[in-house]
């Protein structure tokens, strides 16, 4: 256990051990305590299997790291994977091709599903020998001392830049126990750590990076979002099962505020309003269809624009008659063409669960019962859809779909 | 300049020798010193050579029929080097009297002396022999290809000069940039429809020109700019106003697959839309991809001059848009006259909240962040607002999947109670931590 690192070391004596997965999230971390157990004897790898990757050459495929080992592990999670960082280091003493070691695991990372885990990170920067590589002179730091673990650190870095991976003030040390203070990662790190926590709550709709997949809470922020517009929205949430006739059983997420109830109390008897759809909203990662109700906004008095540079027709309220243009203030669910009235998602985006909503919706809207409710739905709710959609980022609404349709 | 000229000519006749071409040069006739026989020999001889494609290799079976004819050849360049060579000794009447003239009293005249001396000249023979050799080095044309091609590029080159010019590594020019656009873009070329399209550009330059003299004498810029109201720079009211932008996306240099476009929406705004992919190209170069742009032209003159924006008078910028969730980024472009300042660009994050609802968002200037290429830069400044050259916006947000902003309209507004000039620190650094 020699060179298990600084961490360990520290964490050995007690210091803490301080684990943020991403500040963004409550600004607060989690304390955990090491999730490996040092015993490697006790490991479900074999070194075997540590080691072909990174030091020997693959005689079958003649690539001197071979990828398929970390292919091979069978259960791919966060402990397999501090496990491999741990067998490699208790066995690989002289550290023998720990850049490639480094390379391998970075590539293999979002495999385990660890790419946006510091601990990771950091367990990785903790096989860079530390020491060996600070340069003594100003030459050695200007061309760059050990070029290749420097450009690993740059490139390990990267990743956590672009997985969003805030890194804490241990790095700091650790990276300076490796490079020095004028090595290149260290001031790639003091960058990250200039610029990187000034944006992590920006965004006015932020919401926290640990998100669930699961399509409900996925839809009610998505709601939230989209209605913050209004802070007096209420989000309403019901079942499909509550509704008489109903052909599913799913779940309804609609946001209405009182200013759009009135609104849709006002509406003269008999006014066509609309359920359109299927629109994007995406929270996070995650893309969430919606639906509106809406109506035409026709009665809507566009306000002249006054020439205020013009002073022959200066309007002066002591001396000028009342004026004839004072409108009220629309509401800002009345847009430019259309009156916002209110939206939702729903389990399975069908027309039948949309029609369960109008429903459901007129217990607080009496109206709805005088008004047309036309349906002009772009697409029928399935998959085809969404076939355009690549890559590793779900789409909502095809789990959504799969999923009632199991609960079906 | 010596060796160049021997190099040509023995080239261009024995290519002419060769029975394969179709096009015999016209050099032939300007080398009288060509021995009448060796005309009817190198054809045998050099037909064997076309025969195998190898001539370079010594296991190659009539081993004595290319050895006779190299030596013929041979023989032969070092004739048309020993005539050129004589020719140039020549004294020519005007050339002496020169060349008296430099040497007296010039402290060079030693020094050219000495220098003659140790020059390596080699007999002709020995001069002929590398000239031979080097162009049976050189790989068989394509049977396909054009020879008179071959002929002109090696009148113009000499042959090893040709070598160094084909490479495939690419220059690396760490301190010069060489092309505003860093390489991308396709090269103009030399047309017809050039010309057109050059004296049809005339009419509107020319109103242009009228414009800006109009302007001139009538001096009477906007000073004062009245606190709290949006000047409009760029709206989408007409389908025409999507012509002074630039629509960009990595697919368009096979960079990755994200396409995108900017149309006009029903509702009758600009829109920007398209599908982002992250997919990475397998061409062994490229590490990450999917970004799409929209990117106003560049603020000029009549005439194709460039000129800038003036946007002193404002402290925010104000967009009323219509997005599906995701963050855009503002693009501020002050490109700069230097190569340095080519790629400077100021960006701050464009937040959508998604849904229906139209959203205005003001953003000051203080907050927008240096960059050059997409790369946040140490030493952090605020923007230049005399010298904006364009404005864009980015979606580069690494999640695959469609994308939609509806623009209304981009403008400016003067708030004069906004102090701040710069949101980030702008301290000097230690020494040696940043590009000082």
């Amino acid at each position: 256990m020699m060179n298990n690192g600084i961490l360990r070391h520290l964490a050995g004596r007690g210091v803490l051990w301080w684990s943020i997965s991403r500040p963004a999230v409550n600004g607060f971390g989690q304390m955990r305590l090491p999730v490996v157990d040092n015993s490697v004897a006790s490991s479900r790898l074999s070194w075997s299997q540590v080691k072909w990757f990174c030091t020997k050459k693959n005689e079958a495929t003649k690539e001197i790291v071979s990828w398929s080992d970390f292919q091979s592990v069978e259960e791919k999670s966060k402990e397999t994977f501090l496990e491999m960082i741990d067998i490699y280091k208790v066995k690989e003493r002289l550290l023998r091709g720990h850049v490639e070691f480094i390379y391998t695991a970075l590539k293999y990372m979002e495999e385990f599903g660890v790419e946006k885990d510091l601990e990771i990170y950091k367990a990785l920067i903790d096989i860079l020998p530390k020491g060996k590589m600070i340069p003594r002179n100003m030459f050695q730091v200007e061309f760059m001392h050990y070029p290749k673990q420097q450009q690993c650190a740059i490139d390990l870095l990267e990743q956590m830049e672009l997985n969003g991976v805030i890194p804490d003030w241990d790095m700091e040390d650790q990276l300076v126990n490796v490079f020095g203070r004028r090595g290149h990662p260290v001031r790639r790190y003091w960058r990250m750590m200039y610029w990187m926590p000034k944006f992590k709550n920006a965004s006015p709709w932020a919401v926290p990076d640990s998100l669930t997949t699961d399509p409900y809470q996925l839809a009610v922020h998505a709601i939230e979002r989209i209605s913050s517009v209004d802070i007096a929205t209420k989000v309403d949430i019901y079942k499909t099962v509550d509704v008489e006739n109903s052909l599913e059983d799913t779940w309804i997420v609609s946001g209405q505020s009182p200013d759009q109830k009135e609104l849709l109390a006002k509406l003269p008897k008999g006014t066509p309003v609309y359920v359109e759809g299927r629109y994007r909203v995406f929270v996070q990662r995650n893309a969430v269809t919606y639906f509106v109700l809406r109506a035409d906004n026709k009665a809507q008095k566009k306000p002249e624009v006054e020439n205020y540079d013009d002073l022959s027709n200066m309007y002066i309220p002591l001396f000028s008659k009342p004026r004839g243009d004072i409108a009220l203030k629309p509401t800002v669910h009345e847009q430019d063409d259309s009156i916002i009235l209110a939206v939702c998602c729903t389990g399975t985006s069908s027309r039948d669960s949309l029609l369960s909503w109008i429903r459901s919706m007129e217990k607080d809207n009496p109206r709805l019962k005088d008004l047309t409710v036309v349906f002009t739905l772009k697409a029928p709710p399935d998959e085809t859809g969404l076939t355009e959609v690549t890559g590793r980022n779900e789409i909502v609404q095809d789990s959504n779909s799969k999923r009632s349709e199991k609960s079906v | 300049m010596d060796r160049k000229h021997p190099s040509v000519s023995t080239k261009q006749s024995a290519r002419v020798a060769d029975p394969n071409d179709p096009h015999p040069h016209p050099v032939n006739t300007r080398t009288p010193e060509q021995p009448p026989d060796s005309g009817a020999s190198s054809p045998r001889a050099l037909s064997s050579r076309n025969d195998h494609p190898q001539v370079n290799q010594p296991s190659e079976p009539p081993k004595k029929k290319p050895s006779q004819a190299k030596k013929l050849v041979t023989n032969l360049v070092a004739n048309l080097i020993k005539a050129e060579q004589e020719k140039k000794s020549q004294p020519q009447p005007g050339c002496e009297e020169a060349a008296k003239l430099a040497s007296v009293g010039s402290f060079l005249s030693t020094f050219r002396e000495k220098a003659a001396k140790y020059k390596p000249v080699g007999t002709y023979q020995s001069r002929a022999i590398i000239e031979v050799q080097r162009y049976l080095e050189e790989d068989l044309l394509d049977d396909r290809q054009d020879p008179l091609l071959w002929c002109l590029i090696t009148a113009k080159v000499p042959c090893g000069l040709l070598r160094r010019a084909i490479s495939t590594t690419p220059r690396k020019d760490l301190f010069w940039e060489r092309d505003p656009k860093s390489g991308y873009g396709k090269k103009i070329k030399f047309s017809k429809d050039l010309v057109i399209d050059g004296f049809t550009a005339l009419k509107s330059e020319l109103r242009m020109l009228k414009r800006e003299v109009v302007e001139h004498w009538e001096s009477d810029p906007v000073i004062v700019t009245q606190p709290g109201f949006e000047h409009k720079v760029w709206d989408f009211e007409k389908p025409e106003d999507l012509n002074t932008w630039t629509v960009t996306s990595d697919s368009d240099h096979s960079e990755g697959y994200s396409k995108c476009t900017l149309s006009m929406s029903p509702e009758g705004h600009g829109l920007f839309s398209g599908v982002l992919s992250t997919d990475v190209p397998k061409d062994g170069v490229i590490k990450r991809a999917g970004y799409c742009s929209i990117r106003s032209h560049r603020a000029r003159k009549s005439f194709k001059r460039d000129s800038y924006l003036d946007w002193s008078n404002f402290t925010h910028l104000v967009i009323r848009c219509r997005g599906d969730g995701r963050s855009y980024l503002m693009n501020v472009a002050t490109t700069g006259y230097y190569d340095q300042l080519w790629n400077d660009v100021f960006h701050y994050p464009l937040y959508t909240r998604g849904g229906p609802y139209w959203q205005v968002t003001t953003v000051p200037f203080s907050k927008f962040f240096f960059s050059s290429k997409g790369r946040i830069q140490d030493i952090q400044h605020e923007v230049d607002l005399e010298k904006i050259s364009n404005f864009g916006f980015t979606i580069a947000d690494s999640i695959n999947g469609p994308f939609r902003l509806e623009i209304d309209y981009i403008g400016l507004l003067s708030d004069p109670s906004v102090q701040e000039t710069f949101a980030y620190e702008s301290y000097r650094l230690p020494k040696g931590i940043a590009a000082t």
